[in-house]
């Protein structure tokens, strides 16, 4: 490409570094604050943990940090002469590679306590937790939420659903026996609550995407994530994507573009090459495409059914329908939903070799995609963390073609 | 006794060809359980025939279409393009056991792409510290025996359950005797012998099983040959797969004997007995709690290291060889831990990472160099 575009910068981004600072000062001083500090998986109860006053942390954002700073590879490779073969989870392999190669602190992760766990997200995060509980010698909290198949009958879905409950009842009981501290039922609704406006809010801010030209691009929310998982269960959350939709709705109304001259509107499935983040956004800015969805923020979208007049079955229902825990055919349902809802001209399937739940199913997306909507798709071989399994040239090479192919045919057909 | 070695090996060699043949003869129905942990008694009680599916080694073309090559196991790959073929026509069904990402994403694919009149994915739990996984895994089984009555227009009644549970105890009992006599008399057994002993099982009905392991136990009654001087070897892993015969051959070749294994085509599928005296359901369920360790479950109370060293030690082992199946997550996760205790408690142990790509000179040269390090027993 020729040019090099100008994409617009956000107005929030002083106060989203100052809200990052503020939360890894606040867990730098934990633990001296007397405060007990747990990892967490990304879609998990972590709401009763915040009710219990722990420093909540979650390590996939520090694997995925590691990915943009480019140390992942170290970290994996850590964990590799530790005897961790080097086709797992390069999330997992980078986050247990920092903690095999760090003593108290871990990066800017205070030592855990305690860990929770839900294996909604994938089979592997809770094998991954297993292996930290060992590390530390810590206690692991696992929330075992079986998965939503396709051709599930109501009944199937209550069974899980009961079941993920039933584990809900008992965690206060749980966390009270492991912390010697009093949960605290008054604190769980305050959170939850806290966490449910925030989703929401956030999703708000979501589909302001539908707007064409869309005022936020997919790499925009990556970036936006942060206060929605990390501040997860406090009323800052809230405070943040209320002053972000405005922004958002601003440039709604003034026509501004995340991607300036935006030609074509694209979907990214899951999760990108963190390590060529920058560099990816770059290329499709400057062929005027802009990569408005993700399946990062959908991951996150069941949380907005939390419910503080019923925090127990609300969290239940939102744990167990989280988008990745779906039966392949019912994520494909959701992604044609979004293709259309998003005015959507082509796809973008990486495929993450080491996050087998998001890449396994992505040709029969791919297949069903291009049959009931006609829409293309671009195949990416990658990975989230480990650059090793990804090629510059060849990616390139394909990106440029796919580019040119959709140059050339048919732009959007409307909105 | 050849003549019996000889019967198990053709059934666990040419599994397809086998049961195509036998359901042509008998006209029943067949289910297909993939990899692990299928309660395939409650199949059995309905009147069908359980096999396990056996992912083997081969070419791999259509399923290429469905599944990446790059990161997807074998054995996943394999089974999937059998379906496709068509080598799978002679299923009625098949049941999936949710174990692993792959497994739990192959169901739903082969729902969409090979759709048979029965398809069954089944949730088991993962977490067997909870006071509720029995019951939960319970409520499946019984969902799943309402299906299967559906299917096979049938009702499965409870002495049905308890009968089957009985034949396969006894089979499983006597393939613990098989391995109560190689433990000490290695020398009369290959490795493939016993690894094609326990496949049959898998791939055929279990009273036929149970009766050609009768004539061959009676057979080999009082033979001995605990090959003194030979290198005694534990094999373990190989979850969800077919060992590959001809490596496990280098175990003789060069001058080991196999003495016992943790394989899944092996031990692993037949240690645990079903209670025969609860309500057969519940037994069901429990068997699956209380069973050998598995990296697939969560219970920190049953160690797999603690575990491969006891049976290490109990068959007075100098090493063990661990297959781990390429791309393998959850063998995977577990590896520095098992690697871990192996080293703590002094036994010397090798990791051979498979994919069906046959003895390569690679595996040879390490497989030749661990049975020196070990010595002679």
């Amino acid at each position: 490409m020729d040019t090099k575009v100008e994409t617009p910068k956000f107005k929030i981004w002083p106060l989203l570094k100052q809200t990052t600072n503020d939360y890894w000062k606040e867990g730098k001083q934990a633990r001296e604050a007397g405060r007990l500090v747990a990892w967490c998986s990304g879609v998990s109860p972590s709401d009763y943990l915040s009710a219990m006053d722990f420093f909540v942390c979650f390590p996939m954002n520090q694997s995925a940090t590691s990915g943009v700073l480019g140390n992942s590879v170290k970290m994996c490779e850590v964990a590799e002469a530790h005897g961790y073969p080097d086709d797992l989870c390069s999330y997992a392999r980078t986050n247990i590679g920092t903690a095999l190669s760090a003593t108290g602190m871990i990066d800017t992760l205070p030592r855990p306590d305690l860990l929770l766990v839900c294996n909604n997200q994938c089979i592997t995060i809770a094998k991954w937790w297993e292996n930290l509980s060992r590390l530390f010698d810590v206690p692991l909290v696992l929330i075992d939420v079986p998965y939503l198949h396709d051709g599930f009958e109501q009944d199937d879905v209550s069974r899980v659903i009961g079941y993920v409950r039933q584990q809900l009842v008992e965690l206060p009981e749980v966390l009270e026996k492991l912390t010697g501290r009093r949960f605290d039922y008054d604190r769980l609704q305050e959170c939850v609550g806290h966490t449910g406006s925030a989703m929401r809010k956030w999703r708000e801010g979501l589909k302001l995407r539908r707007n064409i030209p869309s005022p936020m691009s997919v790499f925009d929310v990556y970036n936006l994530l942060f206060p929605i998982l990390s501040l997860r269960g406090r009323p800052e959350a809230l405070d943040f994507y209320e002053q972000l939709n405005s922004e958002l709705s601003e440039r709604v109304a003034a026509g501004v573009a995340a991607v300036p001259g935006e030609k074509h509107r694209l979907h990214f499935d899951a999760p990108p090459p963190w390590f060529r983040i920058r560099e990816l956004s770059n290329k499709f800015a400057e062929a005027g495409m802009c990569v408005v969805t993700g399946v990062y923020p959908l991951s996150f979208l069941s949380l907005t059914e939390l419910d503080t007049s019923r925090p127990t079955d609300s969290m239940a229902e939102a744990l167990c329908t989280q988008y990745v825990n779906w039966g392949i055919g019912h994520r494909t349902e959701v992604l044609i939903e979004l293709l259309k809802e998003y005015h959507l001209d082509a796809m973008v399937m990486q495929w993450a070799q080491t996050c087998k739940p998001c890449s396994i199913g992505q040709y029969d997306q791919i297949e069903a995609v291009r049959q009931r909507l006609g829409i293309p798709s671009l195949v990416i071989d990658g990975d989230m963390c480990d650059s090793r399994l990804y090629s510059d040239t060849e990616t390139n090479t394909r990106i440029d073609a796919f580019i040119e192919t959709l140059q050339g045919g048919v732009a959007r057909s409307s909105a | 006794m050849d003549d019996v070695w000889s019967k198990l090996a053709n059934i666990a060699d040419n599994p397809l060809d086998h049961l195509a043949r036998w359901k042509k003869t008998t006209g029943r129905k067949i289910i297909g359980c993939h990899p692990m942990h299928c309660p395939e008694e409650i199949i059995h009680a309905a009147g069908a025939l359980p096999i396990t599916m056996l992912g083997s080694g081969g070419p791999i073309t259509l399923a290429n279409k469905h599944l990446q090559s790059t990161f997807i196991c074998m054995p996943v790959r394999y089974n999937l393009d059998s379906a496709l073929g068509g080598r799978l026509d002679f299923l009625d069904g098949m049941i999936f056991p949710d174990i692993c990402e792959e497994t739990r994403c192959l169901s739903d694919i082969w729902k969409a792409n090979c759709p048979a009149d029965f398809h069954y994915s089944l949730l088991l739990p993962v977490n067997l510290t909870l006071s509720t996984a029995k019951e939960f895994l319970a409520s499946e089984l019984a969902n799943l025996r309402a299906s299967l009555e559906k299917f096979m227009g049938r009702e499965i009644s409870d002495d049905d359950l308890r009968r089957s549970i009985s034949v396969y105890n006894y089979d499983r009992q006597l393939l613990c005797h098989l391995y109560d006599l190689r433990r000490d008399n290695p020398g009369l057994f290959q490795a493939r012998d016993i690894a094609s002993a326990v496949a049959a099982s898998m791939l055929m009905p279990k009273e036929e099983h149970s009766e050609l392991l009768s004539r061959l136990l009676a057979q080999i009654e009082g033979a001995r040959d605990p090959a003194e001087g030979k290198g005694r070897l534990v094999l373990s892993g190989g979850l969800c797969d077919m060992p590959e015969l001809d490596v496990l051959d280098l175990v003789e070749e060069l001058g080991a004997v196999a003495v016992d294994d943790d394989l899944y085509v092996g031990s692993r599928y037949f240690a645990t007995q079903v209670d025969e005296t609860l309500d057969p359901i519940e037994a069901l369920a429990a068997k699956f709690i209380e069973d050998v360790p598995c990296p697939t479950k969560y219970d920190p109370s049953k160690d797999w290291g603690d575990y491969l060293v006891n049976l290490a030690r109990r068959s007075q082992a100098n090493g063990v060889v661990i297959f781990m199946a390429k791309f393998c997550e959850p063998h995977g996760f577990d590896y520095p831990h098992l690697k871990d205790k192996l080293s703590d408690a002094g036994i010397p142990h090798l990791l051979l990472q498979t994919d069906h790509s046959g003895p390569s000179g690679q595996i040879r040269t390490r497989l030749q160099a661990f049975v020196e390090l070990i010595g002679r027993g």
